[in-house]
């Protein structure tokens, strides 16, 4: 029945509620402005809660010593963060200090997202002790986009304990591909099969980078093309094949977990010895394992280890920040102060500046010293980085592991595969 | 019923003075205006939220569209390319297909099975209901997902219990024979709203149907596909109709199942899984667009065939046949 028969005022009253109710979800959308004078930036980062709880204390530091500075922080699993810095970034509200992945740094930089920080001075952001190895990294035709946060390089994670048990001989860093394949068969052999040496190296797409390097090839071009052929993915595919079908390494249905996870990863499960991993990861592997690992080069081919030192990851200000003087002096402290660099410890890989590293690896024990050793060790050997990958990139390294997969299950054979991504990377480039 | 008729009989509307009828109108149009007024949050919320992006996605699906630079018209470019270029599209395609053939006749095979268990009047019936109903409350959650990812795991619960009665399978979702059978058993758990539905439709069927049935002597596998079925398609038809459109959108199931990637080995890649691929994670968002819509046009094109298919399955009671 309703309002029919009811007075007006009834009526009135309604209409009213009505218009309540709209002025209240309209009201919902303000904005809230400190507006007491102070610079609020804001900085987003991926990373687990450890690294969330060590950056947090960092910038905690960074706050007590720029009173006229806040910084809002977020942070989220590597899944999903760059879904989000793309949806935030189109919106045109992107953070004023962005941790940034090697990986989409061309992608970001080529849109005219992020500043170019030689327009800042020595005295407001540092980059005279930044390793040399890592110093131009986030350098795109000229302009600096992005400052490496940490250092890392490819290794061969192996689980030393268990392996040191089987009595087969452990790694040395001179180690060929071949000699891993053997020693493959032998450990298998060692634990009637139930460990295979290996975990297939196939999963991931900068194995293939290092083999071509070894081979002085690379995966593109300066001018983004391939810098490699067909025969190359066919040869190292039989590669990966012969070391799949002879029992050196997994087999398709554990490969095909492998999430990028330090704890799904075939030896942490005990399903393998030795896995190709960053040495960023090492602490999660003490943690997962519960023992240490030790790290092994990559296999080589000849003489060429074709490492190189990588980014763990950079960090970017964007080009549209209205404090972008605020934003380089929290990227300053960061990367360049020795407190800051304490507290960090290698939560992002090897610190950049290089004194702050001898700072700290004076105090690093367990897996940050392992890792600390192995850096050292291959210091005389790591190579400059390459060129940050084309926009493509992204797309190419899941093709590359989808049909490393496929291959592996036996649905299409490695010529197929070898085309399939050809084709691929012909759209994509 | 009766009463109401016999009232209506015997109590003629009062006749109603022109004025009156004047009021009522502008009343009635009072009325209308409130009604709106009062629809307006949620009219805003649909041309915002829904009828804008579709219509953006309309344009879009025709342009090459990366989120950050303006989008570049490219006309049926995206729409040629799925077909001509894309091997993966066609597998997320056969994936999709193979799923909805799977998933929705046995969803509602399993959801009429139950409905008939529980329409038998039983202590407890309540319970019953709502205890079978609960998955598909719980289902669709990414929590329950994630319960049946550890499951089917390589040396997880379903697959440690089949190794004690000697069927080694060496986990279900890492090998591409049966992850998508996984996904499939996930939304098979989930009938509860088909099979409410059903029993709401058994109820309807006059208890004479089988009185008359039973005198005549027919067995129960008799009775229930010549009495049961045949009162029942309606409701099979809406349910299939709905089944079907929800499992060519499924997603869910397969981005945790999978962890996003759809794998192994492509196995799970679903049509709305690879969409999201190319939209989010390669940021092609005008191919995603167009993938969208194509979706949208396979789905009414299916759902348009069910109903004109339907006038030779569906039995409507009142109907001559």
């Amino acid at each position: 029945m309703g309002v029919q028969g009811s007075s007006p005022w009834r009526r009135g009253l309604t209409v009213l509620s009505a218009l309540t109710v709209l002025g209240a979800v309209g009201a919902c959308g303000g904005t809230n402005d400190g507006g007491d004078g102070d610079v609020t930036i804001r900085f987003t980062w991926w990373g687990s809660d450890d690294r969330a709880r060590l950056t947090e204390e960092a910038v905690a530091l960074f706050e007590e010593r720029n009173p006229g500075i806040d910084v809002v922080t977020s942070y989220s699993a590597f899944d999903g963060y760059f879904e989000k810095l793309a949806t935030e970034t189109a919106g045109g509200n992107p953070p004023d200090v962005i941790q940034m992945d090697y990986a989409y740094l061309r992608e970001y930089a080529d849109r005219g997202v992020l500043a170019d920080l030689n327009e800042f001075g020595e005295d407001q952001l540092g980059t005279e002790e930044i390793t040399p190895l890592l110093a131009t990294s986030g350098e795109i035709d000229g302009a600096l986009y992005a400052l490496p946060m940490g250092q890392n390089t490819h290794t061969f994670a192996y689980d030393v304990e268990r392996w040191t048990e089987t009595g087969v001989d452990l790694p040395e860093p001179g180690w060929t591909w071949e000699d891993w394949f053997d020693a493959s068969l032998e450990l298998a052999d060692a634990t009637d099969g139930e460990s295979v040496g290996l975990t297939d190296f196939g999963w991931s797409w900068e194995t293939f980078q290092v083999w071509l390097r070894q081979q002085d090839k690379d995966l593109y071009t300066e001018d983004a093309e391939l810098a490699f052929e067909r025969a190359d993915v066919v040869e190292y595919m039989e590669l990966l094949d012969r070391f799949r079908s002879e029992g050196a390494s997994t087999e398709g249905s554990v490969t095909a977990q492998i999430d990028g996870a330090v704890e799904n990863s075939p030896v942490s499960r005990g399903l393998a010895f030795a896995d190709f991993s960053w040495d960023s990861t090492v602490p999660s592997f003490f943690s997962v394992l519960g023992r240490p690992v030790a790290l092994a080069p990559m296999p080589r081919i000849g003489e060429r280890v074709g490492q190189f030192a990588k980014p763990a990851m950079l960090v970017s200000v964007a080009e549209g920040s209205e404090h972008k003087e605020a934003a380089a002096a929290l990227v300053d402290f960061l990367l360049n102060d020795e407190d800051a660099g304490k507290i960090q410890g290698t939560t992002r890989g090897m610190p950049v500046n290089e004194s702050v590293r001898e700072a700290v690896g004076a105090e690093l024990e367990g897996a940050d010293e392992v890792v600390y050793e192995y850096e050292e060790l291959l210091a005389d050997e790591l190579e400059e980085t390459p060129p940050p990958p084309p926009p493509g990139n992204s797309t190419l390294k899941r093709e590359w592991e989808r049909l490393n997969q496929v291959v592996a299950f036996g649905q299409i054979s490695i010529d197929e595969a070898a085309d399939q991504f050809l084709n691929r990377a012909q759209q994509e480039l | 019923m009766v009463a109401q008729q016999v009232e209506a009989v015997t109590s003629p509307p009062p006749q109603e003075s022109k004025r009156d009828q004047a009021r009522r109108k502008r009343n009635a149009k009072g009325q209308t205006g409130v009604a709106y007024l009062f629809l307006t949050p949620w009219m805003i919320g649909a041309l915002l939220l829904t009828v804008g992006p579709m219509v953006a996605s309309l344009y879009l699906s025709f342009t090459n569209y990366n989120l950050f630079t303006a989008p570049e018209w490219v006309g049926l470019d995206n729409y040629v390319r799925l077909f001509t270029e894309d091997d993966r599209f066609l597998s997320s395609v056969s994936v999709t297909l193979r799923y909805v053939l799977l998933s929705a006749p046995l969803k509602l095979a399993a959801a009429l099975a139950v409905a008939m268990l529980l329409n038998r009047p039983r202590k407890g019936q309540g319970f019953y209901r709502s205890a079978f109903y609960a998955p598909s409350l719980l289902g669709a959650s990414v929590a329950i997902a994630l319960v049946w990812r550890a499951l089917f795991t390589d040396s997880g619960t379903v697959d440690t219990l089949l190794q004690k009665v000697g069927i080694n399978t060496g986990g279900w979702i890492n090998q591409p024979q049966y992850a998508t059978i996984v996904i499939v058993i996930l939304a098979v758990w989930q009938f509860g709203a088909p099979m409410v539905i059903f029993l709401a439709g058994l109820k309807q069927i006059p208890q004479d149907l089988y009185d008359a049935a039973a005198v005549d002597g027919a067995s129960k596998w008799k009775t229930f596909t010549s009495v049961t079925l045949p009162m029942l398609t309606p409701v099979v038809f809406f349910n299939l109709v709905m089944e079907i459109i929800n499992s060519f959108q499924a997603f869910t199931g397969a981005f945790v199942v999978s962890n996003g990637q759809g794998g192994p080995a492509d196995s799970t890649l679903f049509y709305t899984l690879y969409l999201y691929q190319r939209g989010f994670s390669d940021f092609q968002m005008g191919y995603a667009s167009a993938m969208a819509w194509l979706l949208l046009l396979v789905i009414a094109l299916v759902t348009g065939l069910l109903f004109w298919s339907s006038g030779r399955w569906v039995f409507y009671s009142g109907e001559d046949k």
